[in-house]
């Protein structure tokens, strides 16, 4: 049986599958589809060379090689419109419209003319086209539309630096495909009597190849090929025995000849080669796999660390959860993910947020057996880890889909846990992945209590900062009363030592009379003063929207502080529009954005230490295009380093020693901004001072 | 009557100047009065008085910075601060500095003046 068609099968089922797989996993894009169709040629050419080659018939001969020559110069247009359309050089395409014309009119002229072909000749391998006498006319065309391609790709390889490195990698490969199809269609030699078998299938083997590892490392033409680990060893492992196999058969035969060998002997040695071979090859199959196919995209540690750090800059629940999953998704990989907390009563565990779980409305029990686990080890339930679970262990990890599960705890409780999915890869989870896992949970076990008990910590924190305006509060009620009770006292005492025996009696109700009336205007001031500090402790339970001024907001602020900031002497500018238009908001909120921004400005200034005409605040407020309110307060104090500058919103984060300052104060100010659909900036420069940018959306009408 | 104590009243109330110094008058004490710090320094630097009846945080200039530059000119002038609201550290320093606090902001005449005469006690002046 000859052996000539088997070469060119390869390459044409080999050119079939790159066609299949692009067809089938690629998008709707034309480029992919031009690709497919170049391989579908290719595999065309191929198979009708492979029957040309098989058959002893003239007859199917002469019309194999005709389909076969006819698919070649498919080839051609095909090839220039793949370089056309991938790199995007709109003004070739009419060029491309060119290539297209002048095939679509030579292949009649190929299929039913003699006029470029001749009646295939037979060689050693089989039957393989003659030219004809127009050939060479075919041949130039043939080289100018390939030269030309070629000449595309290299202008486009040589520009790369300007490329993301994962777009100059798939060049790379696309110039090394172009250059190898081009040496496959090497093949119209032959044509020309030069009798050696044609040796383009090795080229399109190749191209075919170079193309498949662009797909697997680089997505080329966006497609993920997600390739089982477990198929790629099973199949290397077969075939590596396999050849074991076939190379012992054939040295059976050949030195049956001389030393009488039997089947057992082979057998034995095949055997012996498993057992002592297999770990050594397996190492050196799992490293240059991994090398070569299983690339990953980027480092899952690092992304995951990333994650850690993001989720402790939030406080709100949601946010963290969607985080969480949605990062840990796409790092690793999953097929799964979800994360779970408890509900109000404290007694369930319900889904929060989740990817590609099948029952997305399952629940946990507080005395569920992996909850009790979980409690217990406070760390990880591996589903195939080195310690064994109970089998209603696994269930509950089964519900979930979950490989992994690891304890979310604060203070030896348990406030929720991270159902971890299997990688699309089913690789398996290392000792790195699961450790670094455990640092996200207790990220999120600091992030998750914050962000549950927000409204208690936005409350004391006002709290804490009221308490600390004590004095000033105390010297804001004692100066007007202080005022007024000087002048009652005396009057009390000019009665006790009968002065108004020497006064006429209305003039001593009159002066009476004017006392009284001051004192009742002090009355209501002190009440007033007293209120708006009484209004600002307020606790509040749930976010209240309404219709905020944001100026009345401001001018809230600044009464409460309005005695600390005498007290600094520090001078407040303030531009603000009027007629600002409104916002929907929770006034409370904005009250304390306000004021916490203005106090920090406040204690910069004194931290710096400036004098009079150098201390000042100044609030700007205007309206920007876009119903958008635009607000900047700045002070003259310290300033932030611009190391710090990033961190200033995160929670617990204070560069104030011990005890002065809780860290909380912008951590709330930039939640409630966000809760209010607002935004937040800093600015700052050491030693001139800072400057916070805030923009919200007025309500339209 | 024996020699009249000489009282300064220094606050930027005014009016709560004119009213306890009309009392302090009747009392029998030679009353002085500032509107600020710096004119309270000034008056105490040039009069002596025997006792600085001096508000903790006023406008111009704090207080303890005004016990400071008395105490310099006039070391025997006895300075008593009055504030609504003395912290610990503020308290600690005017103790060291040789005055004394007193948190009172209403300023109660009558009972002002008895503590101007336990403290002119304690100096053995009365």
């Amino acid at each position: 049986m000859s052996l000539y068609p088997l070469p060119t099968l390869i390459g044409a089922l080999w050119s079939l599958a790159l066609a299949l797989i692009v067809l089938t996993r690629s998008g709707q894009a034309r480029v992919n589809k031009v690709f497919s169709f170049l391989c579908f040629a290719i595999f065309t050419w191929l198979s009708a060379y492979t029957v040309a080659y098989f058959t002893k018939d003239i007859n199917i001969a002469a019309i194999s090689c005709r389909i076969a020559c006819t698919a070649v110069i498919l080839v051609n247009p095909l090839f220039y419109d793949f370089a056309v359309s991938y790199l995007r050089i709109d003004r070739e395409r009419k060029f491309v419209v060119l290539a297209y014309v002048v095939t679509a009119l030579m292949v009649p002229l190929f299929l039913f003319t003699n006029v470029f072909l001749d009646i295939p000749h037979k060689y050693y391998w089989g039957y393989y086209s003659k030219a004809g006498p127009y050939h060479p006319l075919y041949l130039v065309i043939f080289f100018v539309i390939f030269l030309r391609s070629i000449y595309l790709w290299f202008k486009a390889f040589l520009s790369r630096k300007t490329l993301p490195p994962i777009e100059k990698n798939r060049l790379k490969y696309l110039f090394a495909v172009s250059i190898l199809i081009m040496l496959a269609g090497s093949d119209y030699l032959q044509k020309y009597g030069i009798e050696v078998y044609p040796f383009g299938w090795i080229f399109v083997v190749l191209y075919s190849t170079v193309a498949f590892m662009a797909i697997l490392r680089y997505h080329l033409l966006d497609i993920e090929v997600i390739i089982k680990k477990t198929l790629v060893f099973a199949s290397l492992f077969a075939s590596v025995f396999t050849i074991a196999g076939v190379v012992t058969l054939l040295l059976q035969n050949l030195l049956g000849k001389f030393i009488p060998i039997n089947n057992w002997i082979s057998i034995g040695i095949n055997i012996a080669l498993l057992i002592f071979l297999y770990d050594p090859l397996r190492n050196f199959l799992v490293n240059t796999t991994n090398r070569y196919l299983f690339q990953k995209r980027y480092d899952p540690v690092s992304v995951i660390m990333t994650l850690s750090k993001a989720v402790l800059t939030e406080l709100d629940i949601n946010k963290i959860a969607r985080l969480t999953v949605e990062k840990l998704v796409d790092a690793l990989n999953l097929k799964s993910c979800a994360l779970l907390i408890p509900n109000k009563e404290g007694n369930k565990f319900l889904i929060k947020e989740e990817r590609g779980i099948a029952d997305s409305k399952i629940f946990f029990e507080h005395n569920a057996p992996l909850v009790a686990y979980l409690n217990k080890v406070n760390g990880a339930a591996l589903k195939n880890g080195e310690k064994p679970l109970s089998g209603a262990i696994i269930e509950d990890m089964k519900a979930v889909d979950a490989d992994v599960c690891l304890a979310i705890m604060v203070h030896k409780q348990l406030i929720g846990i991270l159902a971890v999915g299997g990688k699309k890869s089913d690789e398996n989870y290392t000792k790195e992945d699961i450790n670094t896992l455990m640092l996200l949970a207790d990220a999120l076990g600091i992030s998750i209590t914050n962000a549950l008990n927000f409204e208690d910590v936005r409350q004391k924190e006002k709290l804490a900062t009221i308490g600390t305006l004590a004095g000033g509060i105390k010297h804001e009620i004692g100066t007007p009363l202080n005022k007024i009770s000087s002048a009652v006292q005396k009057f009390l005492i000019a009665r006790e030592d009968g002065d108004h025996k020497k006064m006429q009696a209305d003039e001593v109700v009159s002066e009476a009379y004017d006392l009284l009336t001051r004192c009742q205007m002090t009355f209501e001031k002190v009440s007033a003063i007293s209120a708006k500090f009484a209004d600002f402790a307020k606790p509040r339970r749930k976010a209240d929207l309404e219709l905020v001024n944001i100026s009345d907001s401001i001018e809230d602020a600044l009464g409460v502080l309005e005695h600390e900031i005498q007290a600094k002497n520090i001078s407040v500018k303030k531009e603000i529009q009027a007629d600002l238009p409104r916002v929907a908001a929770d006034r409370d909120y904005m009250q304390q954005i306000f004021f916490n921004i203005i106090r920090n400005g406040a204690q910069a200034i004194q931290e710096a230490r400036k004098s009079k005409e150098d201390s000042l605040i100044s609030i700007v407020v205007k309206e920007e295009p876009k119903t958008r309110i635009h607000i900047e307060i700045s002070d003259t104090g310290v300033g932030i380093a611009q190391d710090n500058l990033s961190r200033i919103f995160e929670p617990y984060y204070t560069t104030k020693p011990e005890g002065r300052g809780s860290g909380l104060g912008l951590a709330i100010v930039k939640e409630l901004v966000e809760r209010n659909n607002g935004t937040i900036l800093v600015r700052s420069e050491l030693g001139k001072g800072t400057s916070f940018i805030l923009e919200f959306l007025g309500a339209s009408s | 009557m024996t020699e009249k104590f000489k009282v300064l009243i220094v606050d930027d109330d005014m009016e709560y100047v004119n009213n306890f110094g009309w009392f302090l008058e009747r009392k029998g004490y030679a009353v002085l009065k500032a509107g600020s710090g710096r004119e309270g320094i000034d008056i105490a630097v040039k009069e002596r008085p025997h006792i600085m009846l001096c508000d903790l945080l006023m406008l111009d200039i704090n207080g303890d910075e005004v016990v400071r530059q008395v105490k310099a000119a006039s070391p025997d002038t006895i300075c008593i601060m009055i504030s609504a609201y003395v912290d610990d550290q503020t308290k600690t320093k005017l103790k060291n500095m040789g005055a004394y606090s007193y948190e009172e902001k209403i300023v109660k005449f009558k009972a002002t003046e008895e503590y101007i005469r336990h403290v002119l006690k304690k100096h053995n002046l009365l």
